[in-house]
Parts: structure tokens; C-alpha cells; sequence
């Protein structure tokens, strides 16, 4: 005979949390089990690639100065870095986002979360945490280790001095690829319990604009139309950040409105979709 | 399978057909020749080598023609054409179109619309010692001062001018216009080179003005430098076009020997458009030239399409006198 | 009770399985209507619907006497280049990825793999029934929409007549590209446990990578063979498009064709013997 276990309703026996700090643990869950998957850290590895050709590249031009004629060092290089992450940044958001709501939804873990002292926005917060930090890691923490790298290597902060916006700009345009790619990665995450379909679903959005943005600019002469193009709008906003000559006629205004205009489409969302029990009319 | 999948599957392949069936049938309909010829391609035999009409009046009206004459004021030729035979290129003549033949020394035929003061031009012709003739029915004036010719003269070239029609002049050699108004009475005309018209009929309606040309003969030229050469002798057909009005629109079309020499060109121009884009980024004037172009073809066919707007035609002008470079960005390790 | 004779009979009378192709074609007749009215039709009709789209707002200018496109702009330029950046470079593609991946992937995830292989079929018809259904359903979307697409751009500054030998073109390699990227990633469906971002990698990072590179890294893409068939010329857009057009060598038609075909025939094959031989986990 085998052991009959008791599924009755039994009383908490864990250790108690002050409220708000529940989301650390869905965190700190999805973390651990990220980590410990090979293509992951393979993700990482690869997306720090750049970060070592660019220190090459300042040692190069500290050692020999004329070398700078050919690979200046300067907002551009640090724009073009930010940019260039922004590739790696996608995989990891497919891979690390594309099943973070979508897998609960399937197992109908949703409303066990729910049921448990977790709120909604807890629940969301510990999910964001864990694509936002797998996203810092290709994307901020190299860029800001990049800075650190050519005060290293150069031995002073001229560039800071001659420059002093480049260390905001790094951060605030690094942060932007983490925020809003991981929001809308998690709304769509929410409408599907398919993380292959959140995951094409979230490469065809993000391919379709690009497209789309070039069949507008060849119908009107024009890249003032790169406001329909997601990655887009982070170039031109990322060059009004670097204060570079702007590779694109949209206004930055636009395109700031368009990256909160898609947070608040996904905060929405996820406000209506992350819900324990589903109403059916 | 549910009848709902086969109907599918049915309404899809139905809307394929369909589009095929239109295409077939636009494509064999519109290898013939799309419009009935202007009547002057009745005098233009059909082994010329090129061909090449101009709407006189509809680009002197132009916009951008007025620009260019008054950045480029000087009018040497069209003031001698002017003396010689009376004929003023910008008030009288409405349309031209030049046969040009690769070989012989008959140089280019240049068949003229327009309105012509047939008694003046004679008299100012014999004035300046031709010699009328009647050929075919058709009045010639043989002999004209070499200045009034189409091009330099040759060893046996006659410059001379014959009435074809109403309000229709040629300018030629003796030979070529005798050679002309036999084709117009034989019907041995342009409309019978059937590869000919076929790139015709493409470029008609296209632009006020247009080239159709066979490449091969461009290469048999000894001026070409033979690494040229032998790029050239892979087109078979040019055909240019151009749209003069406020600005110019203007396409560049050649048709290779087979579809790899097509699929190599057209590598080579993208290639080479977009090498000049990024070296020419720098520079807003090079960057507002090559924004403008675009190279595009199918099959055997590579298609350059540019534009030169009236601001670009400002920023040539302007040229001379570059902006002051911008300062390169600080390099500070 | 059954007597030994009359189980005799019966082994006697009941028909034989069916064989490979027969079996295939049962297995496509059920896949095809699930895999048309599915989710992902909504997706693949978001990708091919949305050039239509533009091209019926560019047409709607042409009715109201607007003039669409801005110089060197004609309806066969723009037709070409929705080709290259909607169709070639993302329709093809990622449609092959999201599908083939999901031959096997999706009814190992929904664990309904065992009642395919429970069933008097050999497991290789599975796959191929479901291949070409992908094939016949992909195929059925894409194409009307590349046609109606034609129809509607092309006559703006252009001319039927003469686009047409490139429709013919555009609707085979269409046809051919999902034919070659669904046969590969059919078999990464059957063999890897997270085929979706292997195939996403493959595209969007490799293919990209590996074309922009001089020597025979290339050939080691489908995107070089396919490309190459492609009778419109190639978006000079930013540094890798660049480098792309310069290192690109162009295989000839029967290169490019023999090279999709073996693409096509080795990876089914391959991802027909990997799913005989592999033993599916199901998680649960």
C-alpha cells in the first residue's frame, strides 16, 4: 500500500515576511534557474564579447595615439557600444523573457502564486526583476565596465572632463534597453501560454517595424518615419542622449513618447491579463 | 481535411492563379510595342544602334531648365544653328529624335517637330551655299556650312537638311536623309527591330527625354579603356530616361547577356552605391546626391533611379565653396 | 474465447499498416486544418498582412490623386524592396522557424507525441506529414499575399508587363525558402530541446554574421543561396548590408537552386531519423 498524503488545508508553518518582499523570491527563483542553464551563461559570455574588443581597442589607442585616427575614442565609440548590445540584449529577452508569465499561465501556477500572500504587482515586479537583471548583465554592467576600462587604461578622466554627459548617456540609454524590452517582453508573455509563440510573436513585432521603417523610408526620402521601428526609437533617442549628430529626422520627443508610449501599453496589460481568476462573460 | 481548409487552400491558389494569368498576359501584351510610334520613327531606319528623343518644348518649360540657364547663360551652337538655317531651337522646334549609327561616316539622324519657316530657311540655306534637291518627293537643302551639322564633320559628310513632312525637318548627312526617306516609303522603319521598340516602348512615356542604345557598339569604340571594356560587354541594352520638370528624375537601365552577368552588375552597383553612402555620409551635399539614387532590377535587368532636386542642383552650384569642415571629434584616450 | 483459428483469421484480415508516403499523407490531411486555424495564422497574417496594408494606403493616395512615393521611389522599386524586407529576409525565416520548430516540439510540450506513435505509422510519415502540411499552409498565406502585394504597387509608376518575369521569380523562391529553412528547422525541432532561440540565433545572428564575411563561411547559410535568387537588388541599408553587397559572391541558379535542394532533402532526412530513433522525455 502506498502512503496516503494529506492534501488538506493545513496552517502556514514557514517563516514570515513583512509584506512587499515577496517578489524577492520569485526573483531569486528564476535567477537561480536561469543560471543554471548552459545556454544562458553561454548568452552572456557571448554579449561580452564586444566589451573585450572595445577594451582592445582603448589599449590599442593609448599605446599608439595614431591609432585613434582610425578607432577614435569618444561618445561615438560608447554609442555604437550601447548599440551593439542592444543585439545581444534581444536573445537574452526571448530567451529569458518569452516564457516568465506565459509557462505559469499554462500550468495554471498563476492563481497559485495569487493565492498565496503575493500581490499582482509583487508577482510582476519579481518576474520583471528577473529579465531586467539578466538584461543588465548584457547591457549596462559591461558599458559601465567599459567606462571603468578607459579611466583604467588612459589613466585620467579627460574624456569625462571634455565629455562629462557620456557617463549619463551610457546609463540612462543602457537602462532604456533593459526597461523596455522587458515590459513589453512581459505583457506579451502574458497573452499567450506559449513561451515559442511570446518568443516569435516578440521577434516578428520587433522585425515587422524594422521592415515597416524601411519601406517608409524609401516611399518618402525620409527617416523622419523611424518612429515606427522599435529599435529605432532607442538610436534616436540614444543619440540625443551621446548629444551625437542624429542618424534619424525623428524628433527625440517622438521617439520618447513612442518607448513610453509602448511601457504604458504593457503596463497595461500586464494589469489586465497578470489576474488570479479569469472572468469569462 | 475540412471543407473549410479546402476551401482555403482553393480562394489561395485561385488569387495565385489569378495574379499569374494578369501578369502573362501584361507581359506578352506589353512585349509589343505599347503605343502606335510618333511618325517620326518612320524615318528612322532599323539598324541604327541608338536612338534618343528629347520633348523640346516641355523641358524648356521646365522649372529646372530655367535654373540651369541661368547658371549656364552661353548658347554658342543654338545662336549658329540660329544664323545658318533660321531654325531657333527653343522657340521652333517642339520635339527631337536622333538615330545614331555605330557605323559609317553618316553620323547621327535628327528628325525635328516643329514649326518651320520653310521659304526663310531655305534662302538662308542657299545663301550659305547648299544646293536644293528633291529626293523621294521630299525637298533636301545638300551642303550646309559644317557648322550647322549635328556633329564634327567626317570624311564624306554632307550636312544637309530635308522637309519630311509638315512641321517635320531632318538634319543629317545627304546619305542618311536620302537613306531616311527611303525607309519612311518602304517601311523598313525603327518599328521593325523588334528588340529595339521593346526598350522603347519602356522608355516612352518615362521622361521628356530618353536614350535606347546597343552597349556592344558603345565597347567597340577605341576611346573605351579596356578594363571598361570588358564590363560593358556584358550589358546588351541601355536605355536612359529622364524627366525634366522641377527637378530631374531620371533613370539608367541596361540589360546584361544573361541573368548571372545581371545578378554580378547589379551586385556591383549596390555595392558601389552603398561604399559611396558610407564614405559620402560625411558629406550633407554627397548624402543628399546618393539619398536621391537607388539601384533596383530583376532577371537580366539592373535599373539605377536618381533624382537631382532643385536643392541638390544648389548644392553643386555651391561646390566651389565647401562649409568649413566640422571639427573632428576630440580623440582623448 | 477466441479458438487459435479464428485469431488466425483475423491477423489474416486486418490491413496491412500503412507505409511512409501513405502514411504521410494521413498525417498532413489531419495537420493541415489544425495548423490553418490556429494562433499561429493570426501571426503569420500580422506579417504578410502588413506590406498589403501599406500597399492599400499607397494605392488609396494613388486614387485620391496623391502622388505615394517620393522620387527615385517607383512601384516596382518599393515592390522589390518589400520583397528583401518583408519576405526574403523576415517572412521566410522566421514563419520556418516558428513552424518548423513546433513539428515535434509542440506535441512533445502538449504530450500528445505518444498518440502519433502509438499509431500503425511509421514515426518518419509523422514528421512528413507535418512538414509538408507546415509547407501547404505557409505556402497558401504567403503567396496570395505576395501577388495581391504586386498587383497593387507595381502599377504605381510601373509597369506590369515588365515586373512580371520578377513575380514569377519572387513566388518560387517564397515557395522554395520555406521549403529549405523549414526543413532545417524541423530537424532543430526534433533534435534540441530549445530549438526557438537556436533558430532565431541561426537567422538573425549567424546568417548575418556569416554573409557579411568573405570566403565559404556563406556557404555554411541558407540566406546565401536563397539570396542569390533574388531577382530585385539587395537594400543598401547600414554597415552589414554593405559589407554583405561587397563579399557577396553570387552562386549561380543551378548552384542556388542544387544547394536548397540538398539543404531541403538532407535536413528532413536527417529529422526524419532523428525522430525514429530519438526516445521523447515528457516533462511534467
Amino acid at each position: 500500500m502506498s502512503p496516503v498524503h494529506d492534501q488538506s488545508y493545513r496552517r502556514y508553518a514557514g517563516t514570515r515576511r513583512p509584506p512587499g518582499q515577496a517578489w524577492m523570491v520569485i526573483l531569486r527563483h528564476g535567477l537561480r534557474t536561469f543560471l543554471a542553464r548552459k545556454v544562458f551563461l553561454g548568452l552572456l559570455l557571448l554579449a561580452w564579447v564586444p566589451f573585450i574588443v572595445r577594451s582592445v581597442q582603448i589599449y590599442a589607442v593609448v599605446t599608439y595615439p595614431q591609432a585613434a585616427q582610425v578607432l577614435p575614442i569618444g561618445p561615438g565609440m560608447f554609442r555604437d557600444f550601447v548599440d551593439m548590445q542592444g543585439t545581444f540584449a534581444f536573445f537574452v529577452t526571448v530567451f529569458v523573457g518569452a516564457g516568465l508569465i506565459a509557462n505559469d499561465r499554462r500550468a495554471n501556477a498563476l492563481q497559485v502564486y495569487l493565492s498565496k500572500p503575493l500581490r499582482r504587482v509583487e508577482y510582476v515586479a519579481g518576474k520583471f526583476g528577473i529579465l531586467a537583471l539578466s538584461l543588465t548583465a548584457v547591457t549596462l554592467l559591461p558599458a559601465v565596465m567599459l567606462l571603468i576600462m578607459q579611466i583604467l587604461l588612459a589613466g585620467s578622466i579627460d574624456l569625462h572632463r571634455t565629455y562629462p554627459g557620456i557617463a549619463p548617456a551610457v546609463i540612462i540609454a543602457s537602462l532604456l534597453r533593459v526597461a523596455v524590452p522587458a515590459l513589453a517582453m512581459l505583457a506579451l508573455s502574458s497573452l499567450s501560454t506559449s513561451s515559442r509563440y511570446v518568443a516569435v510573436l516578440y521577434a516578428g513585432l520587433l522585425f515587422v517595424s524594422e521592415a515597416l521603417y524601411g519601406i517608409l523610408t524609401l516611399v518618402t526620402g525620409s527617416t523622419r518615419v523611424a518612429w515606427v521601428s522599435f529599435s529605432r526609437n532607442l538610436d534616436v533617442v540614444t543619440d540625443a542622449l551621446f548629444r551625437l549628430p542624429p542618424r534619424y529626422e525623428t524628433p527625440p520627443m517622438v521617439a520618447w513618447l513612442v518607448l513610453v508610449g509602448v511601457a504604458v501599453v504593457a503596463v497595461s496589460v500586464l494589469e489586465r491579463r497578470v489576474r488570479g481568476v479569469e472572468v469569462v462573460s | 481535411m475540412t471543407p473549410s481548409t479546402r476551401k482555403f487552400l482553393f480562394g489561395s491558389a485561385l488569387v495565385v492563379s489569378a495574379g499569374l494569368c494578369t501578369g502573362l498576359v501584361a507581359y506578352y501584351s506589353g512585349a509589343l510595342p505599347g503605343r502606335a510610334p510618333r511618325t517620326e520613327f518612320s524615318y528612322i531606319p532599323a539598324d541604327v544602334s541608338a536612338v534618343a528623343f528629347a520633348d523640346v518644348r516641355d523641358i524648356m518649360d521646365s522649372e529646372f531648365s530655367q535654373r540651369v540657364r541661368d547658371a549656364v547663360p552661353t548658347g554658342a551652337e543654338k545662336s549658329r544653328l540660329l544664323a545658318e538655317t533660321g531654325i531657333d531651337v527653343e522657340r521652333d522646334i517642339d520635339t527631337v529624335l536622333a538615330g545614331i549609327s555605330g557605323d559609317g561616316p553618316g553620323g547621327p539622324l535628327v528628325v525635328m517637330r516643329g514649326r518651320f519657316d520653310v521659304s526663310r530657311i531655305e534662302a538662308l540655306a542657299v545663301q550659305h551655299g547648299a544646293r536644293q534637291e528633291q529626293y523621294g518627293g521630299r525637298s533636301m537643302l545638300v551642303g550646309l556650312s559644317a557648322q550647322a551639322a549635328p556633329q564634327a564633320p567626317a570624311e564624306g559628310y554632307v550636312p544637309s537638311l530635308a522637309f519630311l513632312d509638315d512641321g517635320l525637318l531632318a538634319i543629317g548627312d545627304a546619305g542618311a536623309l536620302r537613306k531616311a526617306i527611303d525607309v519612311a516609303a518602304s517601311g523598313q522603319d525603327l518599328a521593325t527591330n523588334p528588340d529595339m521598340m521593346r526598350f522603347v516602348a519602356g522608355v516612352q512615356g518615362s521622361g521628356n527625354a530618353w536614350l535606347v542604345g546597343r552597349a556592344d557598339q558603345v565597347a567597340r569604340q577605341p576611346q573605351v579603356p579596356e578594363q571598361f571594356r570588358s564590363q560593358i560587354e556584358a550589358i546588351n541594352w541601355v536605355a536612359i530616361s529622364a524627366d525634366i520638370d522641377r527637378d530631374v528624375r531620371g533613370m539608367i537601365r541596361a540589360e546584361a547577356r544573361d541573368e548571372e552577368s545581371g545578378q554580378q552588375l547589379r551586385t556591383m552597383v549596390a555595392g558601389a552605391l552603398a561604399a559611396a553612402r558610407m564614405f559620402g555620409e560625411q558629406d550633407a551635399r554627397l548624402a543628399a546626391i546618393l539619398g536621391a539614387v537607388q539601384a533596383s532590377g530583376a532577371g537580366r535587368n539592373v535599373e539605377l533611379s536618381f533624382t537631382v532636386s532643385p536643392t541638390v542642383l544648389d548644392l553643386i552650384k555651391t561646390a566651389a565653396h565647401p562649409p568649413t569642415p566640422a571639427l573632428p571629434e576630440p580623440v582623448v584616450p | 474465447m477466441t479458438t487459435p483459428t479464428s485469431a488466425a483469421a483475423t491477423r489474416r484480415e486486418a490491413p496491412a499498416p500503412p507505409g511512409l508516403w501513405t502514411g504521410a499523407w494521413r498525417v498532413f490531411d489531419l495537420s493541415i486544418g489544425q495548423m490553418l486555424w490556429s494562433r499561429r495564422t493570426v501571426f503569420m497574417a500580422l506579417v504578410v498582412g502588413l506590406p498589403v496594408v501599406v500597399a492599400l494606403v499607397l494605392r488609396g493616395l494613388v486614387i485620391v490623386g496623391a502622388q505615394p512615393f517620393r522620387p527615385p521611389a517607383t512601384g516596382p522599386i518599393v515592390f522589390g524592396m518589400m520583397i528583401w524586407g518583408f519576405f526574403v529576409r523576415l517572412a521566410v525565416p522566421v514563419l520556418a522557424i516558428f513552424y518548423g520548430t513546433a513539428l515535434i516540439a509542440d506535441e512533445v510540450e502538449d504530450r500528445t507525441i505518444t498518440y502519433l506513435f502509438t499509431r500503425p505509422v511509421p514515426r518518419a510519415a509523422v514528421l512528413l506529414g507535418k512538414y509538408f502540411a507546415f509547407l501547404v499552409c505557409t505556402v497558401a498565406v504567403v503567396l496570395p499575399a505576395v501577388v495581391v502585394l504586386w498587383l497593387l504597387i507595381v502599377p504605381i509608376d510601373g509597369r506590369l508587363s515588365a515586373a512580371f518575369p520578377a513575380l514569377a521569380a519572387d513566388l518560387g523562391i517564397v515557395a522554395v525558402g520555406l521549403a529549405a529553412y523549414g526543413a532545417l528547422f524541423a530537424f532543430v525541432g526534433a533534435t534540441l530541446k530549445r530549438p526557438l532561440l537556436f533558430g532565431l540565433l541561426f537567422v538573425f545572428g549567424w546568417e548575418v554574421f556569416a554573409t557579411a564575411l568573405p570566403g565559404y563561411l556563406r556557404q555554411l547559410t541558407v540566406a546565401h543561396y536563397l539570396q542569390a535568387l533574388v531577382p530585385h537588388a539587395m537594400p543598401s541599408d547600414g554597415a552589414v548590408a554593405m559589407l554583405q553587397m561587397v563579399f557577396r559572391d553570387t552562386p549561380g541558379l543551378v548552384h542556388s537552386l542544387g544547394g536548397l535542394a540538398v539543404i531541403t532533402v538532407v535536413a528532413l532526412a536527417a529529422a526524419a531519423r532523428r525522430v525514429t530513433r530519438r526516445e521523447y522525455v515528457l516533462e511534467h
